[in-house]
Order: structure tokens, then C-alpha cells, then sequence
């Protein structure tokens, strides 16, 4: 019964400290993404075939070194943070947007609706999503709108999944018939009632779903399909990286910790984020 | 020496401000039986948990507990599941978590049989069965092989008694053994536990919030409030005279089917809320493509309500009380009836109802906290109907509403900014009865809206439903389990069995002469919070079934029953101005001495 009075305080600390460092650490890494090419003396494009593979140096700028086409690691692991950034927001929010409408309104008409909204999500489903991805791709201009929409495209299926089951649940609690009574209309109900009470599930699903767009990018990016050269991403420079990995393991490692760095401080934030939007933690 | 000794019993956790059980002092001879009662949070279920070492390890205990000489605190477990094994045992509220839901009831008594008292496997099960018998579960036998789920509440309790029986504990920890059950079955299991003492000796520590179970099953009685210890005595003593100013409030708010009936209503022309032959059936989940119709939950129920009157329904659970309630406010649809509101019939369901209609007929739930949206402040919770109704009111207008509406159910106005789990249980269901009274409804249906609160907190939403009444008219249909609510609130009464009316009557009229057997079994099962009283024997057995019997439902559990009862239907009649629906209506008399002195 009171076995609790600790651990809610505990988890509400935790998470303040969570959010609060790996939420600095990625404003650090936005920050350096967007700024950091400007006030190199480089650009990410140039080739400079005399600089090829040059060791990290604070000397002349190289803080990263250069690739083996001697363009300036530093400059291109920035620009490729901004678009790995930029694919992660994006991709998330097109499938928090479709997932959560499609998953709240399936669970909350319920019946014969919601059967019919979630065949056609398995349907979906059953469609080999890269595959069609890669069709877009090549149908289409490669362009960076497309790679957001189609990534996002993959990832609001389990939301609405997710989504609808909360709702199915939240839908019998007895503040929902208090709504109903008092007079509230159905698409308020939804989003008053109901998806403020699963924002906790949803911001975590969110958060791994950032990683997996990034994953999906670098994938579609190695393939030839994502990010076109000279333009690149995390996950291109990683793929990169792999191929100088004896004589330049630098080329790897930078823009892999760097990776690493990002999904992580995503999942504490995400942590985080959880613990402290469940309004049965928060303090006094 | 007593059989157990509890010495400066301190328990507290960290961070929190104070020490849930504080420096508290009990005993208990063998033989003996105590009852410990306080509001929830008193730390009664602590302190039962510290004697047995069953607190969680977070807990820091002090002080000492000694069982016949020996000191449990400080002990290993390896030594405590030795020792309590043999000489105490525990019963919890729900039986439902306390057996293993894996195992049938007899493995379970074998398993703890072969653990601790015999070596043999056919030993093991002659004496669970006997253990069985002994705590009345009709069809032993069968019962052995059932697992847990099969069992109504009442059976699967029994089942832990004998659970708890089986090594002949010298002591019996009973945590709110009957919290979960209904009344009559709740008569059964204490008036079990009596006879159980009388023919074993064993002492018994009973825990409850309940002051009418204590003065009728335990000699001593200690009382506890905020971890400490407020008063002990014998319990004739303490109900006469209550030394502490709390326990005197805590008797004053006790079960007492004794309290005046409160005034007629004026009466005035024509019922403001009609319902008229509803009929109620579930579907079970769809088993292939057969849907299959289930039985009635609620069958051809009709009753009216007066302006400003307010109509206590009781039944016990799964009577149909609250499909009853949801159907009403259109939140289930009946399967064919109407409702009608100022004698205009409602749209089925609440969704098809115009927003005046909702206005005029409002609901408040069982569950104080879970009809309260948990991302959603006070404020704001109570702000929205408004909103809603009146989009025509300025913020500033609406804030005056909100903080009207606040002040007239009692709640302060710094609760504005809280969430609903910030709120006490009373806090959080005066705030459910402020948004549904700012619309302010013709007719308000409570929904069990006092069953979660505490003694003293239940009265005074009570008083506070009947001030809001008298202020403005309102008609109120309470549906409740308990009998003493609805004899403390409501004008008139309807008892309801296995979703048809069984009597409906007035207040003074029903609790003076019940026409109906089961009304009558009603009465006699609730616990009262006084120990001078002799409790008459229950003349009820068994506990509702899920399958309606032919015939009179009541009858497999009725004690007048005749041959009629088991073949034919009675109706619902008029029988000297009570709606009644029993065969022998007229010429039973079950008019009770012992209800009224």
C-alpha cells in the first residue's frame, strides 16, 4: 500500500536528471550541426586529393581528419548530423501525426469501424515496405522530402497500433463516460480525454522509433538510394568509414560514437520525458 | 503471558514525513479476539504485515513482536517460515490474489499439508478435504478439484480460511476478510469464523474498517488512526463510552440502520424520471459466428422518480444495479423499454441525446479517482461542462461557476491546480459531484459513490448530497450495496435481485416490515456498530448464481420457500402500498424485534 512514497520521488529525480542531460547533450550536438560548417575554413564537398586520410589535427581545421577523397571529416560529419537530425524529427513526427489520429480514432469508434481501419492496417503491413520505398525512390526525383515521408510511412503503422489498444482501454475508464455525459463531442473526447492520458506510451514509442529512421536512412544511404553524394548522413559516413577502417579508423569511429551518442540520448530522453509527462509522478 | 505481544512497533518508510505505524502497543491472549479498526491508512494492514514479517524490505522496522514468548522481529526467514507456518496464519481481503490461480484449491491445501503437518499424500488430501467440510464449502468434493476462478467470493474465502487452517494456527491475522464479499455472504463467512473459534480456541486479530464486524465478533477492540494507536478497551466499553473525541465521530458515522429516515419530499404533480419495462441483456464475445444472447441482466423494470425525492436502489453485486445506472444515462443500450425525462422519452443512447438532455440528467461513479481524467487539473475538470454548455460565458464568468460550484461541495480553492491523484478519495468524488451539480441536472444518478470512502468522508458526502437537494430540488437515484446509505438518505427504496424489483417501498415502511424474504435476509446480514445487539440467525444460504432459476429467482436461497416458488414467476403487485414481488407476500410476517429497540 504505502510501499511507493519512495520510488515515485526516486523515478521523478531520475528522470529531471535524464532529461536534463541527455536533452543538453543533444542541443549541444544540434547546435555544433548547425553552426560547426560555417566556421570551418572547409566545406563538405571539396576534393583534395593531396589530403587524403589525414589523421585528426587541431592544426589548419582537420579536427576530424580527412576521407579518402582528403574532404574534411568535420565539416561533413556536421552537415551529415543535420540530416540525420533533420530525417529522425521528421520521420517521427509524420508517424506521431498519422498513428496517433489513425490509432485513437480505430480504438475509439470501436466495432465494425475499428476492424475495418485495422484490416487495412495490416494490409499495410503485409506490404514490403522497403521494397516500395525503393520503388518511390527510383520513380521519383531522390529528393530529401521523399526519404522523410517514406520513413515516417514505415513507422506509423505501430503507432496506430499501439495507440488504438491504449485507447480501446482508456475508452472504459469511467472519466471517458463522465465526458459522454456531460455533453463532450467524440472528436474532443479523443483528444482531451483520451490521447493526453497515453502521451507517456507515445513518447517512448517516438523515441524508438528515432533510432529506427535513422537506421532506415543509413540503410536506403548505403544502398544508393537515401542521401546522394556530395551530401551526406551519419549512416553514409559510417558506411564510409567501414571501408577505410585499417588505415583510417578514425573515419569509422567519429561519426559511429557520434551515432551512438544520439540514439542514446534519444532513448533517456525518452525515458525521461515519460516518467516525468505521467502526471501520477509528478511532485507536490 | 499473552500469546502475542507487540511492543513499540514502529514502522516507517523513507520519505515519507511520518511513520506509518507509530510506537504501538498490543496484545493479544490465546483464545482471545481483537479487533483493530481505523480509517484506510491507519496502518492496520502494517502492522498485521510486520507481525507475520511480511513487510516489504524498504520498510524500517522498531520495537518487538513476540508470539508466545518467542521473539519474531530480527528473525530469518528461513526460522519465520517455520514458525509462523505452524503457529499463525494470515487471511486477506481478496482471495482472488492470495491463492494461486494455477493450482486447484485441494493441491493447495495438500502442498502446505505435506510441508508442514503430514509426510503421507492420501493423509494429505482425507484431511484437506475435512478442512473443507469444515468451513462449509457445500460439494467439498468438488470444490477440491476446482481451481480458484471457478469459486464465487464467498467460497474462494472460505477456501483460504481453510487454507489458513490447515497447520491449526494458534492465531488467525484476518486483514478485511469481508471487505470483497457482499453482506449476506458476508454474515456467512464472520458467523463461520465465530463457530470456528468456538469449537477451536484460536485467537483471533481481526482487521477492519468496519466498527459493525467488530462489535459483533470481537471482545476487545483497539482503535488506530495515523499509525497510532487511539484508544483500546473492551469493545461494549468503547461503544458506550468512546474516551477519544475520533472514535466518538468514527461511532457517529458507523452502520446503523437505526438513523431517522430523513423527510418526505413535498409532493408534487408527476415523476420527473420514468423508467418503464427496460430490459438488459449482454452478448457474450463472439464464439465463432453464433452470437449467443445471455440471460437478463435487468428484466422489465419499471419505477419512477418524484422531484426532489431521492430513490436508493440495493442489491448486491451483480444484481444488474449498475448496468441498471449505465443504462439510464444511455452509456449501455437497452435491449428494448424507455427512459423518459420530464416525460419526454430519451434517445437510447447518450450520444443521440441532445445536449439539454445530458444537462438535465448526470451521473457520479463508483470510483472517485478513475472518473477524474488524470492529465487534467481540478480546475479544468470542472470548467469544461461549463464550457460546454454555456460557450456564451466569459472566462472570467466561468471562473466564478467553477469556483461556486467548488465552495458548495465543501473543496477549497487551492485544489483548482491539482491532479485528480494529488486528491484524497473524498476530495477527488465531491470534485466527480461538483462537475456533475455546475450543469445543475434535474436528476443525479449515484453509482455506488460512497462504497470507496472511508466512514467518517462517506457521511459527509452524504450530508452534502442531501444540502444540495433541499438547495436545489435535485431528484437522486443512489444505488448502493448498503443498506445503511440508503436508510440514511433516501425517501423510498428499491431492493433489486438478479435484475428484477424484489420490494420497493417507503424508507420507514421497508426497514419496519420487509415484505420480501430477501429484503428481510438484507437486513438481518448487515453488521452493526452495536455490541448489545443479538444478531438473529441468518436465515439466508448460498450466494447468487450466474444461471436465473426457474420459478422465483430468490428461491434456491430463500428460507420460506414453497412449491410454488420453484415453478411459477410471482409478479410484481401492490401489497398494503409496497411493490412487492413475492408469492407469499401476504401472509408472511417478517417484521424483526431486534432491528428497532
Amino acid at each position: 500500500m504505502s510501499a511507493a512514497p519512495t520510488t515515485g520521488r526516486v523515478r521523478q529525480a531520475t528522470a529531471g536528471g535524464a532529461i536534463l542531460i541527455s536533452g543538453s547533450v543533444l542541443v549541444v550536438i544540434a547546435v555544433a550541426a548547425l553552426l560547426g560548417p560555417s566556421l570551418s575554413s572547409h566545406d563538405y564537398f571539396s576534393v583534395n586529393l593531396a589530403e587524403r586520410l589525414e589523421s585528426p589535427t587541431l592544426d589548419n581545421g582537420r579536427f576530424f581528419g580527412t576521407d579518402d577523397l582528403g574532404r574534411d571529416l568535420f565539416v561533413r560529419t556536421m552537415s551529415g548530423t543535420r540530416v540525420t537530425l533533420l530525417v529522425a524529427i521528421v520521420a517521427s513526427f509524420v508517424s506521431l501525426v498519422l498513428g496517433v489520429a489513425y490509432g485513437a480514432a480505430a480504438g475509439y469508434a470501436g466495432g465494425k469501424v475499428d476492424a475495418f481501419m485495422m484490416r487495412i492496417v495490416d494490409a499495410l503491413y503485409a506490404l514490403p515496405f522497403i521494397f516500395l520505398v525503393i520503388l518511390l525512390m527510383v520513380a521519383f526525383e531522390r529528393n530529401f522530402l521523399l526519404i522523410f515521408v517514406a520513413i515516417g510511412a514505415i513507422n506509423w503503422l505501430d503507432m496506430a497500433r499501439i495507440v488504438r489498444g491504449q485507447t480501446l482501454a482508456l475508452k472504459e475508464r469511467e472519466f471517458v463516460a463522465a465526458a459522454r455525459l456531460i455533453g463532450v463531442p467524440p472528436v474532443v473526447v479523443v483528444f482531451r480525454h483520451i490521447v493526453p492520458n497515453l502521451l507517456g506510451v507515445v513518447v517512448v514509442y517516438v523515441t524508438l522509433t528515432i533510432p529506427q529512421a535513422i537506421l532506415v536512412e543509413s540503410f536506403l544511404s548505403f544502398l544508393g538510394l537515401g542521401i546522394q553524394e556530395p551530401r551526406t548522413s551519419l549512416g553514409a559516413l559510417v558506411n564510409g568509414g567501414v571501408s577505410q577502417m585499417e588505415r583510417a579508423p578514425f573515419a569509422l569511429l567519429i561519426p559511429a560514437t557520434l551515432l551512438a551518442v544520439i540514439l542514446m540520448s534519444f532513448n533517456f530522453l525518452g525515458d525521461g520525458l515519460r516518467d516525468a509527462l505521467d502526471p501520477r509522478l509528478k511532485a507536490r | 503471558m499473552s500469546l502475542l505481544d507487540v511492543k513499540g512497533l514502529t514502522i516507517s518508510y523513507a520519505g515519507a514525513s511520518e511513520p506509518a505505524v507509530d510506537r504501538l502497543d498490543l496484545s493479544i491472549d490465546a483464545g482471545d479476539s481483537l479487533g483493530l479498526v481505523g480509517e484506510s491508512g491507519s496502518g492496520k494492514t502494517q502492522t498485521a504485515l510486520a507481525i507475520m514479517g511480511l513487510l516489504a524490505a524498504q520498510a524500517r522496522v522498531e520495537g518487538q513482536v513476540l508470539f508466545d514468548g518467542v521473539t519474531l522481529s530480527g528473525r530469518t526467514q528461513v526460522f519465520l517460515n517455520r514458525f509462523r507456518a505452524r503457529r499463525l496464519a494470515m487471511v486477506f481481503q481478496d482471495p482472488q490474489q492470495a491463492l494461486n490461480p494455477y493450482l486447484t484449491i485441494g493441491d493447495q491445501l495438500k502442498r502446505v499439508l505435506l510441508e508442514h503437518r503430514v509426510v503421507d499424500a492420501n493423509a494429505a488430501r482425507s484431511r484437506a478435504l475435512e478442512l473443507l467440510r469444515r468451513v462449509r464449502l457445500p460439494d467439498a468434493a468438488r470444490q477440491y478439484r476446482s481451481y480458484p476462478h471457478q469459486l464465487s467470493g464467498g467460497m474462494r474465502q472460505r477456501a483460504m480460511i481453510a487454507l489458513a487452517l490447515c497447520c491449526e494456527p494458534e492465531l488467525l491475522i484476518a486483514d478485511e476478510p469481508t471487505t470483497a464479499l457482499d453482506v449476506t455472504v458476508q454474515a456467512q463467512v464472520l458467523s463461520l469464523l465465530k463457530d470456528l473459534r468456538a469449537q477451536t480456541g484460536i485467537a483471533l486479530l481481526l482487521i477492519t474498517h468496519d466498527l459493525g464486524v467488530v462489535a459483533e465478533n470481537c471482545e476487545r477492540i483497539l482503535v488506530m488512526r495515523r499509525g497510532r494507536l487511539l484508544e483500546e478497551g473492551s469493545t461494549r466499553s468503547v461503544f458506550r463510552t468512546p474516551r477519544h473525541r475520533r472514535t466518538r465521530q468514527m461511532l457517529a458515522a458507523a452502520v446503523r440502520l437505526d438513523h431517522a429516515p430523513p423527510e418526505k419530499p413535498p409532493d408534487t404533480s408527476g415523476p420527473i424520471l420514468e423508467v418503464d419495462r427496460l430490459n438488459i441483456r449482454f452478448r457474450d464475445a463472439p464464439a465463432g459466428l453464433k452470437r449467443r444472447l445471455r440471460r437478463g441482466v435487468v428484466r422489465n423494470f419499471s419505477f419512477s422518480l418524484a422531484p426532489c425525492e431521492t430513490l436508493g436502489i440495493v442489491g448486491e453485486s451483480g444484481c444488474g444495479k449498475t448496468s441498471l445506472a449505465r443504462s439510464i444515462v444511455g452509456l449501455i443500450a437497452a435491449d428494448s423499454g424507455s427512459v423518459s425525462l420530464c416525460g419526454e422519452r430519451l434517445a437510447d443512447s447518450v450520444s443521440d441525446r441532445s445536449l439539454a438532455d445530458r444537462r438535465r440528467l448526470q451521473m457520479v461513479f463508483q470510483d472517485p479517482v478513475a472518473s477524474l481524467s488524470p492529465a487534467m487539473r481540478v480546475g479544468s475538470i470542472i470548467a469544461e461542462p461549463v464550457a460546454l454548455h454555456e460557450p456564451h460565458l466569459g472566462r472570467r464568468e466561468r471562473r466564478d461557476r467553477v469556483a461556486s460550484a467548488m465552495s458548495r461541495a465543501g473543496l477549497d480553492r487551492a485544489l483548482l491546480e491539482r491532479y485528480p491523484h494529488e486528491l484524497s478519495g473524498g476530495q477527488a468524488q465531491r470534485v466527480a459531484i461538483s462537475r456533475a451539480l455546475v450543469l445543475q441536472p434535474k436528476v443525479l444518478i449515484c453509482d455506488e459513490a460512497v462504497a470507496a470512502l472511508d466512514g467518517t468522508v462517506r457521511r459527509a458526502i452524504l450530508d452534502l448530497l442531501a444540502t444540495e437537494q433541499r438547495r436545489s430540488g435535485l431528484s437522486l437515484v443512489f444505488i448502493t450495496h448498503d443498506l445503511a446509505v440508503v436508510r440514511q438518505i433516501s425517501h423510498r427504496v428499491l431492493v433489486m435481485y438478479m435484475g428484477e424489483i424484489a420490494e420497493l417501498a417507503d424508507n420507514e415502511t421497508l426497514f419496519a416490515r420487509p415484505r420480501h424474504p430477501y429484503t428481510r435476509a438484507l437486513l438481518n446480514a448487515v453488521p452493526q456498530a452495536d455490541p448489545e445487539r443479538v444478531p438473529e440467525i441468518v436465515p439466508i444460504k448460498g450466494e447468487v448464481t450466474g444461471e436465473r432459476p426457474p420459478g422465483c429467482p430468490f428461491h434456491p436461497r430463500c428460507a420460506y420457500a414453497v412449491a410454488r416458488c420453484r415453478d411459477e414467476m410471482p409478479l410484481q403487485r401492490r401489497v398494503d402500498g409496497v411493490e412487492v414481488a413475492c408469492h407469499r407476500a401476504e401472509e408472511l410476517d417478517l417484521r424483526s424485534g431486534a432491528l428497532h429497540k
